[in-house]
């Protein structure tokens, strides 16, 4: 790309924070799981970070030239959850539901790795933080392929189909190493919108606010009752919002249309249709 | 005071037929037949009282000399096994606006006060000393009470039902017996609020009103209504209500907060920094560590909306409402917590109406801001809000002057002050500001009562996305009249109001199940349409002019964009009487008058004359 990628602009934000935003979203990661502490972010030695968003936290790898596994290896150590997943920062497209499915593909294994035209990816994967004793091995060893730690460590590789329900265009795993790609995905990213919870959608969200990926209305409300499932059946009813909750945007008008066009920081507010007193 | 003999008509199901006149001066009362054909068009609850009101009152007349009636009327609903129906409406002229004024409230007064045989009760005179009326089968007496004077109405409630265990109270607090213009009635702690009739009743010098029934309500067809009843209690328990039985109206502050429409520091704010500290979860995190916040239910209810908050050091727990929050909180640019709900709690004691209350206290802090009213409380000062609270009800020092509410003492302290007395026709605004909900703010500017939001609930045309254009938020407001006025005189519980897909049709089976009678949704229409005419007329006749159809000139915006402004406000005004059928200068014309059946109530001046 001639640039660091992290800094690049993605739709109203550098590309690291909107990838840091998407998978706070994303379940068992963000506001819903105060254990697990948030997203880790590993820079390259001597790396400037940009603005990322509150609660983000960063650990160091100081050693140079040690590649990916090194930064693996920084992130395991300072993650509290016992599953972890691992990414570059160059994935704007990544879906919360798909980083879901990794999660619950895990079973005992320590890798979980996705699968695409018969090629798996260690670097848009989940680690066990076990695996952390054989990776700090290996780097001891100066054996520095990340893929290569699956050799002794019991792996999962999901196959493509299985990705394809929760993610049907595997956009979870579309990098942006050339300005070619970097251009695609800017034109089919769908903007980063927060979705407040009000009275009754709060209680059952669990939760204020969550940030989605959605081009429309329809997508935000389908997207946060992704992150938020206890949404489902009572304000998300079959994908749509029920007829006794309410939308508005930003505070400044009440919204009904699902195809109604988002963009790049838009809130959602959804609401009890009783809103008087 | 003597028994009069009751008069023997023919009873329907549903209605008693009767109500009872009582005039406490002489002590006498007698049973007064209400036709059937009065009954099915007015139903009961705020209709039925309008036409109670419209029979007994002088429109033009002082409201809190002897002869101005004060009506509690019932509905035909009341006592039967549907949801929410244990209501009353309390009818008189507001001494606080001088207009029609019409407040509600439930629970089992409503029950035994039906019970004693009667539709409603119609209370004129004074009483030569403090007095409670009590109401039986037999009908009704007077006894003194003036070891519960200066007591809060919930204390006498305790002692006289110590007493008087079968009976159920309804009463005033010290504001209502020191002549406060915005005091309260209340029973079991609710409150029928808005527009100073705790005033009337201590006009009186009624304590209150003690009722014990025992005569059920008939039911026409107890098949057909005991369905009814199950199918509308099995809805009440729904999605359309989840947010008043989980969480409570407590829940609107932060959403107010966010839509820019929580009015803070008397309106010169729409939002407060600090809201969250008196959020649902705050409060209820505050409540963990002293007590469970309990829930309550009126009689007969399934929804039980009412989450009272424990408080600390012994003091009764407070039953908390966003109208309460906003106007002791944010209102008076205050966030404190526990100030909030101490007011909150003051304020049912002491029987004053949260809304007026605080809107009053917030226009002398705005006052006191600018230098119009030295050594006045600030905004943000608690402590000065409990105390002044206190003085409003004693009617002591500055409270004497905040006593007979912000338009009152803002002519007062003179012209510089009245930009800052934000009110309807004499009434303080509610918790919904209306640069941010206009069509809201429309009904606020047309209501028979003042600013208002319960007899208006134009609101929802807002959340629901607000209406484009003036004819159809016009539109809006007259239907959300209408609508209000039918479930005021069913009467069931606003909060009912989402579980209906068809208010006029299922209310319309309800009455006819329980009168025999043949309702049909346009008939119970036409009975909405009916009852807010009724209120314009009097109004008319107590000297309502189309100038007070408006809205503080604050909230009509400074620059255009922010609020509705002068010139569409008048526009929406006119198609909201076009809508309702009365002329442009918002008379309720002759053809419509008769067409309204209203015409031997209200008779064109000319058919007075002859
Ligand atoms: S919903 Fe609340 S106010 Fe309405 S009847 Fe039930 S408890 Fe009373």
């Amino acid at each position: 790309m001639g640039r660091d990628k992290a800094t690049l602009p993605f739709l109203g934000e550098p590309l690291l924070a909107r990838v840091v935003r998407i998978l706070a979203s994303a379940p068992g990661i963000g506001a819903d799981a105060p254990d697990v502490g948030g997203v880790v972010v590993v820079p390259r030695p001597g790396q400037e970070l940009p603005p990322l968003p509150d609660g983000t936290r960063v650990a160091r790898d100081e050693v140079e030239g040690r590649g990916p596994l090194a930064g693996i290896a920084a992130g395991l150590r300072a993650s509290r959850a016992d599953l972890v997943f691992v990414t570059t920062c160059d994935v704007p497209l990544l879906d919360p539901r798909f980083v879901d499915l990794l999660f619950a593909s895990a079973g005992d294994a320590s890798l979980v790795f996705p699968e695409e035209g018969g090629v798996a990816n260690a670097l848009c994967a989940v680690w066990r933080r076990s695996a952390l004793e054989a990776v700090d091995a290996r780097l001891a060893a100066g054996r520095l392929r990340p893929f290569a730690v699956s050799e002794e460590l019991p792996t999962i590789t999901v196959p493509e189909d299985r990705l394809r329900a929760a993610d049907p265009e595997l956009r979870s795993l579309r990098d942006c190493d050339t300005p070619e790609a970097y251009e695609a995905a800017l034109r089919d990213a769908a903007p980063l919108v927060c979705v407040e919870f009000y009275d009754v959608a709060r209680l059952r969200a669990g939760r204020a606010r969550v940030d989605v990926a959605a081009a429309t209305l329809g997508e935000a409300v389908a997207r946060a009752a992704d992150v938020a499932p206890g949404l489902v059946g009572e304000v998300v009813v079959a994908g749509a919002l029920s007829p006794h909750f309410r939308a508005n945007l930003n505070g400044a008008r009440f919204v009904a249309d699902a195809e109604l066009r988002l963009s790049p920081g838009d809130s959602v507010l959804l609401l009890s249709a009783q809103s008087g007193g | 005071m003597t028994y009069a003999r009751a008069v023997n008509e023919p009873r329907h199901g549903g209605w008693h037929g009767s109500a009872l006149a009582a005039d406490v001066s002489s002590g006498t009362s007698e049973r007064v037949p209400i036709g059937r054909d009065v009954l099915r068009r007015f139903i009961g609850g705020a209709g039925l009282g309008a036409w109670l009101l419209a029979r007994h009152g002088d429109p033009a007349g002082d409201p809190l000399a002897p002869d101005a009636p004060f009506v509690v009327s019932l509905s035909p609903l009341v006592g039967t096994p549907l949801t929410t129906s244990a209501k009353f409406a309390v009818v008189a002229k507001s001494p606080l606006t001088h207009r029609f004024c019409d407040a509600l409230s439930s629970d089992r007064f409503a029950i035994e006060l039906k019970g004693a045989g009667i539709d409603a009760l119609v209370v004129r005179g004074r009483c030569a000393e403090w007095s409670v009326l009590v109401v039986e089968p037999g009908g009704a007496r007077l006894i003194p009470a003036g070891d519960l004077a200066g007591l809060p109405s919930a204390e006498a409630e305790r002692r006289l039902l110590a007493r008087f265990p079968q009976h159920r109270f309804f009463g005033i607090g010290p504001a209502g017996e020191n002549g406060v213009l915005f005091a309260t009635v209340s029973g079991d702690g609710r409150h029928a609020g808005r527009g100073g009739l705790g005033a009337v009743l201590g006009s009186k010098r009624l304590k209150g009103i003690l009722a014990r029934g025992g005569v059920p309500t008939p039911l026409a067809d107890a098949g057909a209504a005991l369905a009814l009843a199950k199918d509308l209690s099995a809805r009440s328990l729904g999605p359309a209500t989840a947010k008043y039985r989980e969480i409570g109206t407590v829940a609107n502050l932060l959403l107010m907060n966010r839509l820019g429409a929580l009015p803070a520091r008397n309106f010169s704010e729409r939002s407060i920094d600090g809201a969250e500290s008196l959020s649902a979860e705050s409060l209820r995190a505050a409540a963990a560590s002293v007590g469970p916040v309990v829930r309550k239910h009126c009689a007969s209810c399934t929804i039980g909306c009412e989450h009272v908050f424990p408080r600390a050091g012994g003091k009764d727990g407070v039953r908390m409402e966003y109208e309460g929050l906003f106007a002791l909180g944010p209102l008076c640019g205050i966030t404190d917590r526990e100030v909030v709900v101490d007011a909150a709690g003051l304020c049912d004691d002491l029987g004053l109406d949260v809304i007026s209350a605080g809107g009053t206290i917030a226009f002398a802090m705005e006052c006191a801001q600018h230098g119009l009213l030295p050594g006045g409380p600030r905004f943000g000062d608690g402590a000065a809000l409990l105390a002044l609270l206190r003085d409003i009800a004693d009617r002591r020092g500055v409270g004497a002057l905040l006593a007979d509410g912000s338009r009152r003492a803002a002519e007062r302290l003179g012209p510089a002050a009245e930009p800052f007395a934000m009110h309807v026709k004499g009434l303080e605004l509610p918790g919904y500001d209306p640069r941010a909900l206009r069509t809201m703010g429309l009904g606020l500017a047309v209501s028979h009562r003042g600013a208002d939001h319960n007899r208006s609930g134009a609101y929802e045309a807002d959340f629901a996305g607000s209406p484009e254009g003036d004819d159809a938020a016009g539109a809006a407001a007259a239907a959300s009249e209408v609508r209000s006025a039918i479930l005021d005189s069913l009467i069931l519980c606003k909060f009912l109001r989402g579980v209906f897909t068809d208010l006029p049709a299922e209310g319309a089976a309800m009455l006819a199940a329980v009168t025999g009678e043949p309702f049909t949704a346009a008939s119970l229409r036409e009975a909405g349409e009916r009852t807010v005419a009724a209120r314009k007329l009097w109004n008319d006749r107590a000297g309502w002019t189309p100038a007070e159809d408006t809205l503080p000139e604050r909230l009509l915006g400074r620059t255009p964009g922010e609020g509705l402004g002068r010139a569409s406000l008048d526009r929406r005004i006119a198609a909201y009487r076009r809508a309702h059928g009365w002329d442009e200068r918002g008379s309720v014309p002759a053809p419509r008058v008769a067409a309204l059946q209203l015409d031997d109530l209200f008779p064109a001046p000319d058919e007075v004359a002859r």
